[in-house]
Order: structure tokens, then C-alpha cells, then sequence
């Protein structure tokens, strides 16, 4: 077969298998391009090769590797434009002092510690065409990576990037970042001229090299920036100079004795930031390079790395030696530094934890050490090892050591809880009646939150409302997932939902209620997650059409009604700003029960609301009673409020007929989860929704969950005081 | 505050980065001084036999490729005549033969492919039924290479008692190996 044929092919397999595998550490909640790199392993000889060698040799012969190398170069070149396009000063802004020193300690001990490894493994792994220096400097740049880009994104997707922890994080790690690359630098010159002091030309060179860039770089760049606000869009000329650019910084760098990878993460580095230019150029460049380039540069690394190789005891105990410095260096390094700057155990050691992830940016590291034969292929494969095991390890222990709980607690917002957690007896009183709203679309579901608010607003009980706002990041690994643009996203959505807040009546209720806004990836759990964590009483969700199926029960509301463990109301506006006559109906079933408590809580908070309860009974059934508890509940009422009651009784062949009937002259029809209205939990857990359909006002569904929250006797408490003080 | 920053933490970074850097100069100096390498073993050796290997009829040369990682050492042989650039790389994936270099010796052992213990002669079945693959053989060998110009060794066939010597020159590599 013609090699570019094979070469194409060899591009396909890796494609399709990175995705593939990708996608199963997504499902692990490891980042994407773990599995990537895993992927590309494993179509190497540690994998592939070990198990069919001939079918191995075919696919992937020797002759076709230098252009896999070539398409994997570019991809790197452009990467690091990219990554150099994210790293944003703003990142620096931030607990300066307390980051510079953390992320110097977190670069200085795993340094120092490679480089006493270096001692042992020098006359184990390496041989005698490299110098101990070069050598002992390149080890110690090796362990003290972090990887920006896999932390960056680790930190949007645990929401971390408004907290304390996670600016520290980001601001050390970008220190790190630069500071590893620096050594690299220096390491490269060394290794490629033998001796420090023969590295001083090559040094100075890229020092200058910088300077001008920094310099008169910057300004170029700033004028392309005012270009670009002029006309508007990046068109291709501007791209391909843009392009051009990269390419060159790449090649001087490589001329000037360091690698190519160098000049290509400077351009991007001085690119004006927080401009619209940064966006549109990072979303032109990455799709390509993400999804076509970079997959076949873990290839290329993965063809390298023969795990075989690790064939003793002896060698599998110098990986695990390995793999102990590097976390070591870095975990005790950083934890000891935060201590020492007065950060709390647990924050220290997440940070520890954080800064120990190596991922992408230590690959390419080992890449260009093995290109230089600076480590040998069995140095090169344990390195790796401890790349992915130092990066796998991270959000477990993040998660261990940090769980979500106590990551809300360091986010600021206002909380109108009574202080009053010492009594425990009564805890169900002091602690405010809580409404978790998920609100997909703030400019049309005003009325949910209205409603929310008209159900836990009363002057007796405290009482918060949350509008709970869910980002999906589309991409994993782009540009829109850094928390720079990440933090936009958010305060947008902030924006939007405090002009809902705006809006809301009465103004008194304003004030309860407060926004909760997250990333996550899985909407429905997420939800019932926060609604267990903050101990909600009711979830109210607005019903919409599900892209899949017309049943208005299905689709994400199904599945918040299959995951969630509190009681949960699906309400279908039909518009209707007033909330003045409501209607039950009643059947002695768990959900008509809460249709019912809402109502009357709705009844007590509002005084000029009016409640029809209406019992449906066929010809043959014997009349149903109110349930003991809801009777009991009635008694306890004062009369103003039972005065607004009316309970009527209806025979009807069909309840939901008569339902709907009545709803002809409602404000809002509130009705159990129950067969009787036509709402009826399936074999599958989907409802049906005829009754969604055909009710004539707005339409509360609700569904009981636990039978012990009770949605009104704490204001009856308070009521009942009142009366009697 | 600022001043705090300057004074108290300069001095801190200063003493720390140069504690750094003397401790990164001390241990390169001990390197450098103490700490030796083995020496690059070249990949490629063609090895003369002394006698002919008992399985086969002639007398033919072996050619012998070593990948090292330090004292590490992974290679393979094969016929030295026969160009088999399809089956090198399913080689190079799965090399027969792992040892170390010690002493200035190469110590390998491992399995050789019967091709490269006899040349197209068939293999005789007298041998070791217990053996699993009947496509390799169970060799060790091990080569001195105290002189640059006289390296000598000796290599041993599982099943048969003689150990054969052997004379060995550096080989040209017919491709430069893979980066």
C-alpha cells in the first residue's frame, strides 16, 4: 500500500479510537484527554503490538512513523498556540502572594527531588551519550510540571473557579506552568550543547528573543486587535498571517537552540487578551487541531511508549519509586507551602492534589526529552506512567479530600438561614423553607419563579427561593471551557436571572431569593444533587417540550421526577399573571395530598386567594373522606383561612373530565401525580400528561417524595402562635 | 503590606532559589564526577560463529540488534542475510531477547526465532517437545565488550550442551532506527 494511503488510514484508526476511549474516561469523570492519550498507547507496543504484532506491524510500519511525526509536530505547534492564547494574566491577579509562594515552593522541591533521583536512575536508565546534567536538569523539569490545561478545565468542571481553592489553583499552576517551561527551555539548550556554560548563547539568544516579542510583539499584535474591533471578524488574511506568525516564532525558536514548540506558545502568550480577536481565533484553530492533530501526536507518543519493556520486578519497583518522588515533591511541596501561608489542612491539600496533575503538558516534555535522547524509551515509558497516574489520581482525590459540600460554603452568597443550627430538636422550624427553581430559560419562565415565591413567601416562615441555573459546556477541551470564559457564561446568567428577580411581586420577596448558578454536564443530577445538599423542601420545574417523544412529563423533567429525593411540582404555565381562585382535586392519594398542602399554603400566604376543592366520584363509589391527616391539618386552620375553602363533591364518569371542566373558571389547577387526573406514573417512570393537555388554566402537577417534609405545619405553628400570643 | 511583600518574601524566594541552585550545582558536579553511564551499545552486531549451531547444517552469521535504556537491554537475532524490513518492526515490537549490561558484558537472554538459528534448512524435531512454540528457540548469549575492535562472546542454545563462541563486529544499521 502507497504510504500516504496507510498514513491516512494509520490517522482514521487513531481518530475513531481517541474518541472512543475519550469518551469512556468522560463517563469515569476523568478529563478527555487522559483518555486520549491512553488511547494512543494503546495502539502502540504496549497494547496493539503485544497482542496481534503482525497485524501492528501492517497497520502502523516503520516507514510511515516520520509522517505521523511530521502531522503530529504541527499539531503540537498549534496546540501550544493555543494554549498559549488561554493563559490569561488575569489568572495572576488573584491572591498574588500566597500563589507566588506556593507555586515557587511547588517547583522547587520537585526539582530538587528529581534531581537527587537523578543520582540513582543516571547510571540505571541513561547512558553515556548524555551529559549528568543534561540529564539531572531535564528529571527535575519532569517532575515539577503541572498542566494548566487539564487543571483549567478540572476546575470549571467541579464549578471550582469561583472559589478561594480554585484561583489559588489556577494562579499557581500558570506560574508553574511558565516556570517549567523555562527550565525545559534551559534543559533543551543543554542537552542539545552538552554543559551549562555552553548553553549560554542558546539562553541569552531566546532571552532576547522574548524581549523583542514582548516588546514589539505585543504592540503589533494590540494594532491587529484594533484592526480587528474596526471591521469586526477575522477573515482569512488576517488568519493566515496570524498563521504565518506561528510558524515562524516556531522555527526561530528551533534556529535559536531551544524547541519549535517554544516560539509557537510565545505568540499565543502575547496575543491581546480579553479580546473578542482571542475568542474567534481560539475557535477557529481548535476544532481542527483538538479534534484532528493532537490525537495523532498521542499517537506518535504512544508508539513510543512500551510498557513491555517493564519486564522485572526491579524496573516496576523504579517506577514506583518514580511515581512516589514526583507526587511527593509535589504534594508535600505545595501542601507545605499553603500551610505555611496560613491556609486551612483541607484547602492546602486539595491544592496539593491539584497542582499534582501532569496530564498533557508532561507528554510533551517526555516527547521532546526522547527526541533529544535525553531519556531512553524505558525512562520515557515510566515517565509516562507517572504522567497518567499523577493526572488519573486527581479528581478522586479532589473529590475525597474536598467534597462538594464544602466548596459551596466558600462561595459567596448571601444566605438568609437563622442562625439557630445549635438547636437540634427544632430543626425543623428554625431552618427556612427552601424552593429549588431550575430555570432553563430566564426571559420566559418568570411565572415559575413567580410562583414559587407566592408559594414560600409568607411573612411567618423564612424563606429562600433558588433559582438554580445549570451551564452545560458543550466542549470538553475548547476554548469556551476555561474559566475565564466560563466566569462570562456565569455572570451572564446572573445578569439575566437578577433582572427576573426585578420583575418579581410582591418587592418584600425579592429579597429571598437567591440564584444558585453551576457548571455541570448532567442537568438532572446535578439538580437533585443540590436539592439533597441544600436540604430543599420542594422542587418547582417548568414543564417543555422534550426533543424526543410530546409527552411534556418526559425528557429532562422525567428525569428530575426519577432522581430527586424530595417532593417535586411540575407546573405548565398557560400565562395567567393572577393566582387568585385555585383548584384542587382530591382523591385520597399521597400526591393530591401535597396538591393539596401547596394550596394551602398558597391560601395562607396570599388572603385573597380562593380554593375550590373538588372530590371526583364515580356513581358507584362510596363517597372519600379526607385523609386523617389532612382533616386534622383543616382543623388547625383559622377560619379566615377555611373560610376561603370550598369543598364541593362532583359525580362524574370521568374524574378528569370534570377536572377539566372546572378548570374552565380557574386562576391555577394544582393536582396530584395520581391515575385519577390522568396523570399516571408508567412502567417506565414516565408520566402520562392528558390532563397537561387539556386543562383550561395553568396547571401544577405535584408529586409527593418523602413522607415526612411538611409543607405547612411550621407556618400553622407560627400561625397557631400568633393567635394565642 | 507591599513593604512586607519586598523584604520578608524577596529574601525567601532568594535564599530558596539559590539553595536550589547550589544544591542542582553540587549534585551535577558529584554526577559528572562519579556517576557513570554504561557506554552507548551500538544496535547492530554481526556475530561469526565459531562453529555451526547444532540445529542447522551451516554455518551462517547472525546479525544481532540491541535497543538499551541504560543498563537496560532488549534485542533480537535473526539471519544476517535475509532483509526482513517487513517483519523488523514486529520485531522491534516484540524483541526475544532482555538482559543487562554489567561488567562491561552483555547478558541476553530470551527466545530466538528458528530462522535465525539455521538457515532454510527445516528444523530438526529431535528437540524439546516441551517446548510451547515451536518457532523459537531459548538462547542466551552473552558478549564482552572490553575492546572496541575484538568484541567476543558466546552464546548457548537451550537443549543443546555446547556452548558455540563467537566474534562480533559493529554492524551498519540498514535504516537509521526510529526516533
Amino acid at each position: 500500500m502507497p504510504t500516504v494511503v496507510l498514513v491516512l488510514v494509520e490517522v482514521l484508526i487513531v481518530i475513531g479510537l481517541s474518541r472512543l476511549v475519550g469518551l469512556a474516561f468522560r463517563r469515569i469523570n476523568q478529563p478527555l484527554v487522559i483518555g486520549e492519550i491512553v488511547a494512543g498507547i494503546m495502539l502502540g507496543p504496549s497494547l496493539f503490538g503485544w497482542v496481534a504484532p503482525e497485524l501492528s506491524a501492517t497497520l502502523f510500519p516503520a516507514q510511515t512513523i516520520p509522517f505521523l511525526n511530521v502531522l503530529s509536530q504541527v499539531g503540537l505547534i498549534f496546540f501550544m498556540f493555543l494554549i498559549g492564547l488561554e493563559l490569561n494574566p488575569k489568572y495572576l491577579s488573584g491572591n498574588l502572594e500566597v500563589a507566588v509562594l506556593t507555586s515557587h515552593v511547588s517547583i522547587l522541591v520537585p526539582f530538587s527531588l528529581g534531581t537527587l533521583l537523578a543520582v540513582l536512575i543516571y547510571p540505571l536508565l541513561s547512558d553515556a551519550s548524555v551529559s549528568f546534567t543534561a540529564f539531572a536538569m531535564f528529571l527535575g523539569a519532569a517532575m515539577s510540571i503541572t498542566a494548566f490545561p487539564v487543571l483549567a478545565r478540572i476546575i470549571t468542571e467541579n464549578n471550582l473557579q469561583g472559589t478561594r481553592l480554585g484561583t489559588l489553583a489556577l494562579t499557581c499552576a500558570a506560574v508553574d506552568d511558565v516556570t517549567a517551561w523555562c527550565v525545559l527551555a534551559v534543559a533543551i539548550a543543554v542537552a542539545r550543547t552538552g554543559s551549562i556554560a555552553s548553553a549560554f548563547p542558546t539562553i541569552i539568544a531566546s532571552l532576547v528573543y522574548i524581549g523583542i516579542m514582548v516588546t514589539l510583539g505585543r504592540n503589533f499584535l494590540s494594532r491587529l486587535a484594533t484592526y480587528y474591533r474596526r471591521v469586526g471578524r477575522l477573515s482569512q488574511l488576517v488568519l493566515a498571517f496570524i498563521y504565518i506568525g506561528v510558524v515562524a516564532s516556531a522555527l526561530i525558536t528551533e534556529l535559536i537552540g531551544i524547541h519549535l514548540i517554544f516560539g509557537a506558545f510565545l505568540l499565543g502568550a502575547i496575543m491581546p487578551k480579553n479580546a473578542e480577536l482571542v475568542k474567534e481565533l481560539a475557535l477557529k484553530t481548535e476544532d481542527f487541531v483538538l479534534t484532528f492533530l493532537l490525537p495523532v501526536f498521542f499517537a506518535y507518543s504512544g508508539l513510543r511508549t512500551e510498557i513491555g519493556l517493564l519486564n522485572s520486578p526491579e524496573l516496576w519497583m523504579l517506577c514506583a519509586l518514580v511515581l512516589v518522588v514526583a507526587i511527593a515533591g509535589k504534594y508535600v511541596g505545595t501542601y507545605i507551602a499553603a500551610r505555611v501561608s496560613g491556609i486551612e489542612k483541607r484547602e492546602a491539600s486539595a491544592l496539593g492534589w491539584l497542582m499534582n496533575t501532569r496530564g498533557l503538558t508532561e507528554l510533551i516534555v517526555l516527547n521532546i526529552g526522547l527526541e533529544l535522547k535525553v531519556i531512553s524509551p524505558l525512562l520515557f515509558t515510566i515517565l509516562v506512567i507517572m504522567a497518567l497516574v499523577t493526572t488519573f489520581m486527581t479528581s478522586p482525590l479532589l473529590e475525597w479530600t474536598y467534597p462538594k459540600k464544602l466548596i459551596r460554603l466558600n462561595v459567596i452568597e448571601p444566605e438568609a438561614e437563622t442562625p439557630v443550627e445549635t438547636v437540634a430538636g427544632n430543626e425543623a422550624v428554625s431552618r427556612p423553607y427552601r424552593i429549588l427553581v431550575p430555570v432553563a430559560n430566564p426571559e420566559s419562565q418568570k411565572g415559575l419563579v413567580q410562583l414559587a415565591v407566592a408559594i414560600a413567601f409568607n411573612n411567618k416562615q423564612p424563606a429562600i427561593v433558588n433559582p438554580l441555573s445549570l451551564i452545560e459546556l458543550q466542549e470538553d477541551y475548547a476554548f469556551e471551557s476555561t474559566p475565564v470564559e466560563v466566569d462570562k457564561l456565569i455572570q451572564q446568567r446572573r445578569l439575566q436571572l437578577e433582572e427576573l428577580i426585578q420583575r418579581l411581586e410582591p418587592p418584600a420577596a425579592r429579597a429571598c431569593v437567591h440564584p444558585i448558578i453551576r457548571v455541570s454536564h448532567n442537568v438532572a443530577r446535578e439538580t437533585a444533587q443540590i436539592a439533597a445538599l441544600e436540604q430543599a423542601d420542594l422542587i418547582i420545574v417548568g414543564w417543555h417540550r422534550p426533543a424526543f417523544s410530546n409527552n411534556r412529563l418526559g425528557g429532562r423533567v422525567g428525569q428530575i421526577l426519577a432522581t430527586a429525593t424530595v417532593d417535586v411540582a411540575v407546573f405548565v404555565d398557560r400565562g395567567e399573571e393572577r393566582l387568585e381562585s385555585l383548584l384542587v382535586p382530591y382523591s385520597a392519594n399521597i400526591h393530591d395530598d401535597l396538591a393539596l398542602t401547596l394550596a394551602l399554603r398558597l391560601l395562607v400566604n396570599i388572603d385573597t386567594c380562593h380554593l375550590r376543592l373538588l372530590r371526583v366520584v364515580s356513581e358507584n363509589q362510596v363517597k372519600e373522606e379526607l385523609s386523617y391527616e389532612l382533616r386534622t391539618l383543616m382543623e388547625q386552620l383559622p377560619q379566615s383561612v377555611r373560610d376561603r375553602i370550598d369543598i364541593t363533591s362532583v359525580e362524574a364518569a370521568e374524574p378528569m373530565q370534570a377536572v377539566v371542566a372546572a378548570s374552565e373558571s380557574t386562576d391555577l389547577t394544582i393536582a396530584g401525580a395520581s391515575r385519577a387526573w390522568g396523570i399516571e406514573r408508567q412502567t417506565l417512570g414516565r408520566y402520562t400528561d392528558e390532563l397537561a393537555i387539556q386543562c383550561r388554566s395553568s396547571l401544577l402537577i405535584t408529586r409527593r417524595y418523602s413522607q415526612i417534609t411538611s409543607h405547612l405545619a411550621s407556618v400553622l405553628t407560627e400561625i397557631k402562635s400568633e393567635v394565642t400570643s | 503590606m507591599q513593604q512586607h511583600f519586598n523584604f520578608k518574601s524577596l529574601i525567601f524566594y532568594a535564599i530558596a532559589i539559590s539553595s536550589v541552585l547550589v544544591l542542582f550545582k553540587t549534585v551535577t558536579t558529584y554526577g559528572e564526577k562519579n556517576l557513570k553511564a554504561p557506554p552507548q551499545i551500538n544496535t547492530r552486531y554481526l556475530l561469526l560463529l565459531a562453529e555451526k549451531l547444532p540445529a542447522c547444517r551451516q554455518l551462517e552469521p547472525l546479525s544481532l540488534n540491541i535497543h538499551q535504556s541504560g543498563i537496560y537491554l532488549s534485542g533480537f537475532l535473526s539471519p544476517a542475510n535475509a532483509h526482513t524490513p517487513k517483519n523488523s518492526a514486529a520485531n522491534e515490537i516484540n524483541p526475544f531477547l532482555s538482559g543487562k549490561y554489567q561488567n562491561q558484558t552483555v547478558n541476553l537472554s530470551g527466545h530466538a526465532p528458528v530462522s535465525a538459528l539455521c538457515d532454510r534448512a527445516p528444523l530438526l524435531q529431535k528437540t524439546n517437545s516441551n517446548h510451547q512454540n515451536f518457532s523459537t528457540y531459548p538462547v542466551r548469549l552473552n558478549m564482552k565488550l572490553a575492546q572496541q575492535n575484538h568484541l567476543t562472546g558466546q552464546i548457548t542454545v537451550s537443549g543443546f550442551s555446547q556452548t558455540i563462541a563467537f566474534t562480533a563486529q559493529v554492524a551498519p544499521t540498514a535504516k537509521e532506527s526510529e526516533k
